[in-house]
């Protein structure tokens, strides 16, 4: 039987504090560390069937590897099929359908419509119309300034109607808003 | 107490002088590297306290221990024994937990040693019969304040204060623990008893200072009440006896421990304390004496 009687006094208990601190330190440590390891395990546990996966996911990059791409050319083809398409789509403010709709509630029913050049690219349309009565065309005419989304209207030509009738004829040029 | 260290010191305060031991584990055992010895007032820490008897211990402990109180090292203090003093209580019951424990032996201490107040440690022992056997190790209030005041100026922390024949006692449990038997411990300044049952538990403790050395006739005495108190021991109660008469004694040719072996029957056997080298080449000029390995003893028991 060993002795462990001792009249040492014990330690100020300011003293404890830094004991305190550091067990308590090494106590979460502990826990952190017994949490990685579970987590760990659980990973082990997923380890079969990731490895299936990579297994599947390796198979399939070897088959696309294995299979041959097509030739440059073709690539090359496809490369100015995709820009004219691109091309063709480009359009800058109106739609022609949507310019056509705008003429149909504007347009006053006595001004015929001679010719229409819509360049969508360049966001501008160019119209010839005509009538009977100058007043009609002066109305369409203000109805195309006060569009508001026109950035531009310029009359490029006016003058009188062709066989001889009477009424007037003019060009005007539309820039529409991008 | 004590985990396996690499070092560890020992510091001994007796009746005359107070002693320093470092030492450190190496393959071949324990080496002494560090050791003084400083001499104190005879009644110092034996008469009436004064009011500046902690300045006067503290200013010694810090000439004695060095620059220890810069370093970690576990320090063990072992006091004189008669400042110290030891009951074996047999109890029905135990006390429930330990602080009621620690007051019931406090109480049972200061009632049967007359002590008054008192700084008390107990350990339960276990049973004997049906009786629960609980040791209490215990010294008077003001001398622990004075001494643990000391240490705490010189900047030593002590790891265990006791009774320097404690610490021996646990060393030498290997031979307690073959039949009952009785343990001497001899010191320069005093002499402890230890005597225990079958089991190597100490039943009773008792411990004086030496008689004046002057006296011719003094080791003869001590050695008699030494032999007187294992007879009375002996027979105290049926069943109790001692087998072995065991002596360890911090100078091999102490005259008690001579003494001792005329008058027991059967003899003596004498143990001998660590067996501690000093260090190599700094080892030179350290100094040993009976205290120095008395010091050292108890450092390296455990």
């Amino acid at each position: 039987m060993k002795l462990t009687v001792n009249l040492a006094p014990p330690p100020d208990r300011w003293h404890r504090l830094p004991v305190i601190v550091l067990w308590s330190l090494a106590g979460g440590l502990l826990v952190a560390a017994a949490l990685f390891a579970a987590d760990g395990l659980a990973g082990r546990a997923e380890l079969p069937r990731l490895s299936q996966r990579l297994a599947q996911l390796d198979g399939q990059r070897a088959a696309i590897a294995a299979s041959p791409l097509p030739p440059a050319s073709e690539f090359a083809e496809l490369g100015r099929r995709v820009a004219f398409l691109n091309q063709v789509g480009e359009r800058r403010g109106w739609d022609p359908s949507e310019f056509f709709a705008w003429l149909e509630r504007h347009q006053p029913d006595d001004v015929r419509l001679l010719s229409l050049q819509f360049r969508g690219r360049a966001g501008e349309a160019v119209i010839v119309a005509e009538s009977a009565h100058v007043a009609s065309l002066t109305t369409f005419l203000l109805r195309m300034e006060r569009e508001p989304r026109f950035a531009e209207v310029m009359l490029n030509r006016q003058g009188g109607r062709g066989e001889g009738g009477g009424g007037s004829q003019v060009e005007v040029r539309l820039r529409f808003k991008p | 107490m004590n985990p396996v260290a690499a070092g560890a010191a020992g510091l001994v305060i007796g009746r005359e002088r107070i002693a320093y031991a470092e030492i450190r584990r190496t393959a071949d055992g324990w080496q002494l590297v560090a050791s003084r010895e400083v001499a104190i007032a005879p009644d110092l820490l034996t008469g009436p306290p004064a009011p500046d008897t902690a300045a006067v211990l503290a200013a010694t402990l810090r000439e004695v221990a060095g620059d220890f109180s810069r370093r970690y090292l576990p320090l063990h203090v072992g006091l004189a024994d008669p400042l110290v003093h030891f009951a074996v209580f047999e109890l029905e019951q135990l006390p429930v937990n330990s602080s009621r424990q620690a007051e019931f032996a406090r109480w049972r201490v200061a009632e049967a040693l007359h002590l008054g107040e008192s700084v008390c440690s107990s350990q339960p022992m276990g049973a004997d019969d049906s009786q629960q056997l609980l040791l209490a190790m215990a010294m008077e209030g003001t001398g622990q304040r004075i001494i643990a005041s000391a240490l705490a100026s010189a900047g030593l922390v002590p790891w265990t204060l006791g009774a320097c024949s404690g610490r021996l006692f646990n060393h030498y449990q290997p031979h307690l623990a073959q039949g009952a038997a009785a343990l001497v411990v001899l010191t320069p300044d005093s002499w402890a008893l230890w005597l225990c049952d079958n089991q190597g538990r100490p039943r009773r403790v008792r411990a004086r200072w030496r008689r004046a050395a002057e006296r011719e006739e003094s080791p003869a005495a001590d050695a008699a009440d030494i032999e007187r108190s294992v007879v009375a021991y002996a027979h105290s109660r049926p069943g109790r006896a001692v087998e072995r008469l065991l002596v360890a004694a911090t100078d091999a040719d102490d005259a008690i421990g001579a003494a001792l072996a005329r008058l027991a029957p059967g003899g003596c056997e004498f143990l001998p304390l660590v067996a501690i080298a000093s260090s190599g080449e700094g080892g030179k000029g350290l100094a040993r004496a009976p205290l120095i390995d008395l010091a050292a003893a108890i450092a390296t028991a455990s």
